[in-house]
């Protein structure tokens, strides 16, 4: 066998290079604060590209302390969030989302066969993400929940896949 | 099998030794160019990644994030090992097909991880990624079938990335117009260019072969629809914005006459001058019909047309390959015809629409027997 040259090192190490960054970023994120479960409504269409996702938005709670642009969603790790104004200091805010960041259209993946069992779940209002907010208040998602347990444990023990 | 039955023969006729017969075979095989096996070798590995980044997209969610993270670096490990094994084999295509699926397989651990940790994101980022961190792994493949896999990642991420690039310049209309106007000259132009780089034509001779049928086919279809701009009218408004990206395709209309002669030197020298008309008339026959405002002039845009297409065959001639004068020959003539058509009307007209459409083509006929029959392989 040939010993390998510069150029065949670089082009078989720079796409693993390149993997296992992309890795350690999306695990250095994840783990980057608290992770909360917020409430979330949306749907289950599929592309033919991308695979299946569930489109969905997060939900905002249902008082009204707050309405309007500077409305922000105050996250703790209770599970009891609340709607406060943007500017307000709150200390009891572990994590906040802003008004954009909440209404965001958003796409979770799921298994090709999980799609209309998880969409009747979600439009029932079973569904919370589970998601935690990085220090630039961006949300990175870790895992769908439907009443209270992860998704596929959910699909295992309750609906018949399709 | 022939080879080496005629080394044999020579072997036993006393006028090589063993060892040469050996190195004639083994030379033979490496620079031979199975162009079938290394066109199934290419596509079976291009399938084979499909097929990864489709059973990604199903989702195998009962499967842990590691595991499936781990199993991606197991495969990029099997696949390497496999292309620097190859290297040392006699067979070219080997090497060829784990390049395309080592090039496939870095799109499928980028969308295994947009996947894995739900990262939402634009597709053209993924794919610029794609483009940046696998294509030295196509370097190592020598095929055409790796040049055109990378010019299929390029259309693909480039039709991608355009509205957000262009989302990039908001509502500066003249920076729109400008990256509009480059991108369509790259697109044009870019095969003909990069095929004319000396490394390219030194290192990997069948990308640069294919670029440049590539580049050809592209810039004569260009030229032949962008004459008929004079089929339209154009005003002031028109010439306005058309001047905008005018100096960007002047640009690269310079660097193509430029580059040219090292698309066309050594044997192919004949071919320089037919070359350098055929993209300066199209240049200017279009350039004209986009820089200044006109009412319709059909006739221009008909005749330019007849035109490109006879520097077509002029620069086959030159350069002995027949099948192109053969093909512009035809198109031709079919152009001849659907000129008769447009002209079909009155009496007086179709009259003598027909005479000169009759005339035509029994000269080029005559042109055709007389110039192009006479040549060697020039039969049709």
């Amino acid at each position: 066998m040939k010993s390998p040259t510069l150029q065949l090192w670089c082009a078989l190490l720079l796409p693993i290079v390149a993997f296992i960054g992309l890795v350690g970023r999306a695990e250095l994120l994840r783990a980057s604060g608290p992770v909360f479960r917020v409430a979330i409504a949306g749907y289950d269409p599929r592309d033919l590209l991308q695979g299946h996702y569930l489109r969905y938005r997060l939900q905002w709670p249902a008082a009204e302390a707050c309405d309007g642009a500077t409305c922000c969603l105050c996250l703790q790790v209770s599970g009891v969030h609340t709607k406060i104004d943007c500017g307000a200091t709150a200390a009891a805010c572990e994590a906040q989302l802003s008004r954009q960041m909440v209404e965001q259209g958003r796409e979770f993946f799921i298994q090709e066969d999980t799609g209309p069992a998880l969409e009747q779940a979600i439009r029932r209002g079973q569904g919370a993400m589970a998601l935690n907010v990085t220090p630039n208040g961006q949300v990175r998602v870790h895992e769908l929940f439907i009443d209270g347990v992860p998704h596929r444990r959910w699909l295992r023990d309750n609906a018949p896949r399709q | 099998m022939r080879l080496e039955r005629q080394v044999q023969r020579w072997q036993e006729a006393g006028i090589i030794d063993a060892t040469t017969a050996e190195r004639i075979i083994a030379h033979e095989c490496r620079a031979s160019r199975p162009v079938l096996l290394l066109a199934i070798g290419g596509l079976g590995a291009f399938t084979i990644g499909v097929g990864l980044i489709s059973v990604i997209a199903a989702n195998w969610g009962d499967i842990p994030r590691f595991v499936k993270l781990l199993a991606m670096l197991g495969l990029f490990g099997a696949n390497a090992y496999g292309l620097v094994w190859a290297r040392s084999q006699p067979h070219r295509w080997v090497t060829d097909a784990l390049a395309v699926g080592y090039f496939a397989l870095t799109l499928a651990s980028i969308a295994l991880v947009g996947q894995t940790y739900q990262l939402r994101g634009e597709p053209y980022q993924a794919l610029l990624l794609w483009l940046v961190v696998g294509s030295p792994a196509l370097w190592l493949a020598e095929g055409a079938f790796a040049a055109m896999v990378f010019l299929g990642a390029l259309a693909v991420t480039g039709a991608y990335s355009f509205d957000p690039l262009m989302d990039l310049f908001g509502h500066d209309h003249r920076a729109r117009i400008l990256v509009r106007a480059g991108l369509g000259a790259a697109a044009v132009f870019g095969p003909l260019i990069v095929a004319s780089l000396p490394a390219l034509q030194r290192w990997r001779p069948a990308f640069a072969a294919l670029y440049e049928r590539l580049g050809w086919g592209l810039f004569v279809l260009a030229a032949s629809c962008s004459v008929h701009v004079w089929y339209a009218s154009i005003d002031t408004n028109d010439v306005r914005e058309a001047w905008v990206g005018a100096r960007v395709v002047l640009a690269f209309v310079a660097l193509v006459l430029w580059r040219i002669q090292g698309l066309v030197s050594g044997p192919q020298a004949d071919g320089l001058l037919p070359a350098r008309a055929l993209i300066a008339l199209a240049s200017v026959v279009t350039g004209l019909g986009v820089l200044m405002p006109h009412a319709p002039v059909a006739i221009v845009g008909a005749l330019g047309f007849v035109t490109v297409w006879v520097l077509a065959a002029w620069c086959g001639y030159r350069v002995h390959m027949m099948q192109i004068v053969n093909l512009a020959t035809a198109v031709i003539a079919a152009r001849v015809f659907v000129a008769y058509v447009e002209v079909f009307g009155a009496m007086l007209a179709t009259g003598a629409g027909l005479i000169v459409s009759g005339v035509l083509l029994l000269a080029l006929a005559w042109l055709w027997v007389r110039k192009i029959r006479l040549q060697p392989g020039g039969s049709a």
